[in-house]
């Protein structure tokens, strides 16, 4: 695991980092083609325009994909099978898709460990992370095939779709365990017989990343054809539907709500940082643009919404549309205030309200740590802040028939159904870069695949966090509007004012994790003659022991107060989840008469 | 907590006398799974008074049975209330048994009661993943329809129906159950059992199911009693009243049933009262399989041929304890092969008539969760 | 089924009037003007709960009514009232609550000459309900009950659906007539709160 360690704690220098996005006005500013050299208003239109449906279909992709993924898995949550399989899914295709992917991602793990073994100069780290990687898949798989899904063909009720599911996670598993078997295999023969002669392989490094992308597009591919083609199909459908327009409604509100919606969730996307690439041994973010008030662009756009979705169950004429838009915005008031709070902790831990540099204070400790209590208010918040159930009251199905979306028809329904989406994506990234970490995790494919690396893990975190919001839809019932709002204001509320004071204590008292490990070191500048602060990076250890008694009281005592909270939370959800309960045991008072 | 302490809010009155908010709630809308409409009048999201408008769905199944044989009215009375068909086919059977004076061998007795517990449990199936829908949670329909399919499963494999069995008719039963019949049915009490305790491990503990349910909609027995309420609402107010037990029929006198009761009256005591009323069933289904062995299927007396079957002049009431409540039914006959008058004695239609004093003083929200309480069929209301 | 005591009481109280036959679980009420009196008295005698009231159409103006009682403490005892009716005249009030009648008042109105029935949803609350149908189906008019209005059927439909001599003369051309004229209504409707 040593490798896996020192990679988490890797870090790159970021001084000299921009955007894509100014990487592509430099390019246009410069020569971008041979004898072509634009005006800078016509390169200023090119950037507008490509940045414009850059947005819009990665918006279209992710929100369909999005859509897609909650459907099948809410289906494997409740034991059904999915909707929208198209072909005959026998457990032969995917054993072929995976047998595909299995090697190409194999392939490179075999050469790194030719190259290891016999001496070559492979990078050590990468290699033992690849394998680790690799091995963990391979092991898994074949555990869950030969112990779990014989357990689970034994239960004689479960029906055809939801083992034709486990059996499609063995194969993944089995298939692609062949490959890091065979290699671990070989490589062990090699070891033992010493037969080895050093020797080196050219452009291996390279290749993994290929081998890299290779799989992910095929695995998308077959993604697309078996799974997602229905998404893309409704989406072209419902651009055609007819778009109706109630009597008396108020026609101009009506009409531009859907618009005023979608426009807000389109631009928090341009301050979200998806990933760091390094082109020419410079870092460029994946961002368009990289705001100082990234955060504070994000919450206003969250404002907004509220404004359209008052507009248009104002204007729709409609009785449910009326009620629901007035649920959304009692709702949202009152729990933007613990949304503010616990972001305001975020600003605080780490300085600034620019998201990479959020990102880039994480280093050391991901903000999860000191800020625990911070990330559950913002986790049950975010799920009212988007309307996800349990908090869909707005436009509850069953009870207001859609609320505010109820006279919407056609591509106005779509643009409040995209900005729905669109939000919970731009909410879970939200929770992955102030809260995760971000880009930031072990790095494993070297300097060279840090584009893919990065972006890999940041969109792990993310769609961690969009499946913990489709779980608590398949599970919960829908509050009630009452108890929604005597939750926030008596108990979010108060907990996270006490949540936001935490952390400025722990700002004071220099507690390590607070200020992203950064300790200031007083150096007396003799030119100039007047102090000036520098701050230092160190690891906790380091840390601690440059902090006085008291600091240092303070840091053991807030960490054991966070753990016996998280001791806490996880025996609550033990207990939930876990605990066996004998029925009939019924809390209250129904007795039998004999 | 005691009874007065509901969560109803004081209705406030309105010195601006600006206009009441009156929903048309149905009769399309998602939670009302057959049409009805509700005319709710409300302030704001707090609901002031309810009148139901029924009749949506009216087929004038009372006047069709005059016309018909019996065989057709058993038919058309179970399409009064389809979820669990075999009442109606009891009650035809057992009016046109007690005007003729007809005995039922013990096995068909023991059969037809294994029948109707099994119908139970498929109609409480259905009405946990309506309640569920009502309640907004997504998953409880369908982790309920599934053990469901299997009850319509069984009961297809008995009567070669999965609805609208006409398993029973007078005299018996129409067929010998299948070899396998016995032995699936064992099976599936084993593993419903413990898809129960996954229901309650599920849905019952959840927290927000018992802040939505808590004393929402109380019943008082008094009223209960008062506006005709039967059955599983009557029992969630306190009421130990189940016509299997007071006035035992088919076997129900041997099987010795347990009754659940509640508390206060409210959704959950009702939701409790179904979950403890399904584990009754399977104790049941579980004692008649034990009987059902060997024995007569069908009196011999009796004319094997059911439309040509002439029923003496007689009046008879009565009544079987359905999911719902009382299902009651008046048969007069004429001496001829038709019915001279049927009438179905509707548990829902008592029901549906409480909401607007139950819903009276909460909120929007809360109408369509107790609306899922009291499990109305409106194929009965209508008839 | 009645137990033996309860069936002594109830001959006890309600005297000639009532008929209770050998199985006891029906009993006849020979003379319907003492309706009121006999519910009342079966109220007291613990019969708190109405379950079910119908009517059956004799042909001509003669109806059968027949109510369902069961006994608010020993479930297990239930009895099923039967009485007759006439309505002596055609003239049936269209809509509305007939004359407020109070049963607590000296005598129960003699309605041996009238074409009303006397409600009793004063005594049990649910045959309220009851009698909202029968006066649907078969056009019994119930004097005092609060609520006496269709419940179930089409409001336009003429007559009466469950008497013997009932012809769906008005339903031949329901499509082209009724339903059309009603669509028709309320689209003029949409259309002027449209055009305000």
């Amino acid at each position: 695991m040593l490798p896996v360690l020192a990679m988490l704690q890797q870090r790159y220098d970021m001084s000299e980092a921009r955007t894509m996005w100014e990487a592509l006005r430099a390019w246009l500013n410069g020569e971008p083609l041979p004898g072509l050299r634009f005006s800078p208003e016509v390169s200023n239109g090119i950037m507008l325009v490509t940045a414009l449906l850059f947005i819009f279909f990665l918006e279209l992709m992710i929100t369909i994909g999005l859509q897609v993924w909650e459907r099948r898995l809410m289906a494997r949550m409740q034991g059904r099978r999915g909707p929208q399989e198209y072909g005959e899914v026998t457990p032969q295709r995917y054993r072929r898709i995976f047998l595909q992917v299995g090697s190409l991602l194999g392939l490179p793990a075999v050469l790194y460990g030719l190259q290891y073994w016999s001496g070559g100069t492979a990078d050590a780290a990468v290699f033992g992370t690849w394998a680790i990687v690799l091995g963990v898949l391979g092991i898994a798989g074949l555990v869950s095939r030969r112990f779990v899904l014989p357990a689970l063909n034994a239960n004689v009720n479960a029906n055809a779709g939801f083992l034709s599911i486990l059996k499609f996670k063995a194969a993944l598993f089995s298939l692609l365990a062949m490959p890091c078997l065979a290699a671990t295999g070989g490589l062990v023969a090699a070891l033992l017989l010493g037969l080895l002669p050093k020797f080196s392989i050219p452009y291996v490094p390279q290749l993994t990343v290929l081998c890299t992308v290779l799989a992910f597009v095929l695995y998308m591919t077959y993604m697309i054809r078996f799974y997602w083609r229905q998404g893309f199909y409704d989406t072209i459908k419902i651009f055609f539907k007819e778009d109706t327009v109630p009597l008396n409604a108020d026609k101009l509100l009506y009409l531009i709500a859907p618009i005023l919606v979608y426009i807000p969730a389109l631009l928090s996307w341009v301050v979200i940082p998806f990933g760091v690439a390094a082109v020419d041994g410079q870092i460029v973010y994946y961002m368009i643009q990289d705001l100082n008030v990234g955060l504070l662009l994000i919450i206003a756009d969250f404002a907004m919404f509220l404004v359209a979705v008052i507009m248009s169950g104002y204007a729709s004429n409609n009785k449910y549309a009326l009620v629901g838009a007035m649920r959304e915005a009692a709702m949202l008031l009152t729990y933007e205030i613990p949304m503010l709070m616990a972001l305001l902790c975020v600003a605080i831990f780490a300085g600034s309200l620019n998201l990479t540099e959020i990102v880039q204070r994480q280093s050391m400790t991901w903000g999860i740590l000191p800020l625990f209590p911070a990330f559950i208010i913002y986790l049950v918040v975010s799920l009212a802040e988007t309307n996800r159930p349990p908090f869909d009251l707005p436009e509850a199905q069953n009870e207001l028939l859609g609320g505010y979306l109820v006279e919407y028809s056609g591509l106005r329904f779509a643009l409040f159904y995209v900005a729905e989406y669109s939000n919970v994506f731009i909410v879970s990234a939200i929770m992955s870069v102030c809260f995760l970490g971000g880009w930031k995790g072990p790095m494993f494919l070297g300097l060279d695949g840090l584009w893919l690396t990065s972006l890999f893990w940041f969109l792990l975190k993310t769609y961690a966090i969009c499946f913990f919001f489709i779980w608590a839809r398949s599970t919960m019932p829908r509050i009630r509007v009452d108890q929604i709002m005597f939750f926030s204001w008596k108990f979010l509320l108060p907990a996270s004012v006490v949540v936001m004071a935490a952390t400025a204590l722990g700002v004071v008292n220099k507690h390590p994790w607070f200020s992203a490990n950064q300790l200031a070191v007083h150096d007396v500048d003799v030119t100039a003659l007047q102090d000036v602060t520098q701050f230092q990076t160190l690891t906790t250890a380091e840390a601690l022991a440059v902090l006085t008694v008291q600091q240092k009281a303070f840091f053991w005592g807030y960490n054991a107060l966070c753990l016996f909270f998280g001791l806490f939370i996880l025996v609550m959800a033990w207990r939930i989840l876990f605990v066996k309960r004998v029925h009939p045991q019924p809390r209250r008072e129904v007795s039998w008469n004999a | 907590m005691t009874r007065s302490s509901d969560r109803r809010v004081e209705i406030r009155t309105d010195p601006l006398l600006t206009e009441k908010l009156i929903y048309s709630v149905g009769p399309q809308h998602p939670s009302l799974p057959s049409p009805l409409e509700l005319r709710v009048q409300a302030d704001g999201e707090l609901i002031e008074r309810i009148s139901p408008e029924v009749g949506y769905m009216h087929r004038g199944v009372e006047q069709l049975v005059t016309q018909r044989n019996y065989a057709q009215a058993a038919g058309l009375l179970s399409r009064c209330e389809w979820l669990a068909g075999s009442n109606a086919d009891w009650l035809v059977a057992d009016a046109i048994e007690r005007i003729e004076g007809i005995a039922v061998p013990e096995r068909a007795q023991w059969l037809r009661t294994l029948v109707l517990e099994l119908s139970r449990i498929g109609n409480h199936l259905f009405w946990f993943g309506n309640l569920g829908l009502e309640a907004g949670a997504y998953t409880p329909i369908f982790i309920s329809l599934r053990e469901r399919e299997l009850v319509l499963d069984l009961l297809e494999m008995l009567s070669g129906h999965r609805h609208h069995h006409g398993w029973i008719v007078p005299g018996g039963v129409r067929n010998e159950p299948p070899a396998d019949f016995s032995g699936l049915l064992r099976a599936f009490c084993a593993s419903f059992a413990l898809r129960l305790d996954e229901y309650e491990d599920f849905f019952s503990d959840n927290a927000i199911w018992i802040n939505r349910s808590e004393l929402i909609g109380t019943l008082e027995p008094e009223f209960a009693f008062e506006h005709g309420a039967t059955g599983p609402v009557l029992r969630g107010s306190g009421i130990a009243h189940d016509l299997r037990r007071d006035q035992p029929y088919a076997m129900y006198g041997e099987l010795d049933v347990r009754v659940p009761t509640g508390e206060f009256g409210d959704v959950l005591d009702r939701y409790r009262v179904r979950f403890m009323e399904m584990r009754e069933s399977l104790r049941l289904i579980a004692a008649c399989l034990d009987n059902c062995e060997a024995g007569e299927l069908r009196n011999p007396d009796v004319n094997p041929d059911y439309a040509a079957l002439t029923v003496s002049r007689g009046e008879v009431y009565t009544a079987v304890e359905s999911p719902r409540g009382e299902l009651g039914l008046t048969l007069v006959s004429d001496g001829t092969n038709r019915p001279a008058r049927m009438h179905l004695r509707a548990p829902s239609l008592y029901h549906l008539f409480l909401l607007d004093e139950l819903c009276r003083g909460y909120l929007l929200a809360d109408l369509f969760v107790i609306y899922g309480s009291l499990d109305i069929m409106i194929g009965e209301v209508d008839k | 089924m009645l137990p033996d005591e309860l069936a002594g009481r109830i001959r006890e109280e309600c005297g000639d009037g009532l008929l209770l036959d050998p199985a006891r679980s029906w009993a006849i009420l020979t003379d319907s003007a003492q309706l009121l009196l006999v519910c009342r008295q079966l109220k007291n005698l613990g019969f708190i709960r109405a379950l079910n009231m119908t009517a059956n159409h004799l042909g001509g103006q003669d109806f059968h009514l027949y109510l369902m009682l069961r006994h608010g403490t020993q479930h297990d005892s239930s009895l099923t009232l039967k009485w007759k009716f006439s309505l002596l005249d055609d003239a049936v009030p269209e809509t509305g609550p007939g004359p407020e009648a109070d049963p607590d008042a000296a005598a129960p109105p003699a309605y041996a000459g009238q074409s009303v029935h006397p409600s009793l949803s004063l005594i049990w609350r649910a045959t309220e309900l009851m009698e909202r149908e029968i006066f649907e189906f078969f056009g019994i008019p119930f004097a005092g009950n609060a609520n006496l209005t269709g419940l179930i059927l089409d409001p336009q439909l003429q007559g009466f659906p469950l008497r013997r001599d009932f012809r769906a003369a008005s339903h031949e051309n329901y499509a082209e007539t009724v339903l059309k004229e009603r669509h028709d209504a309320a689209m003029r409707e949409v259309l002027d709160d449209a055009q305000l």
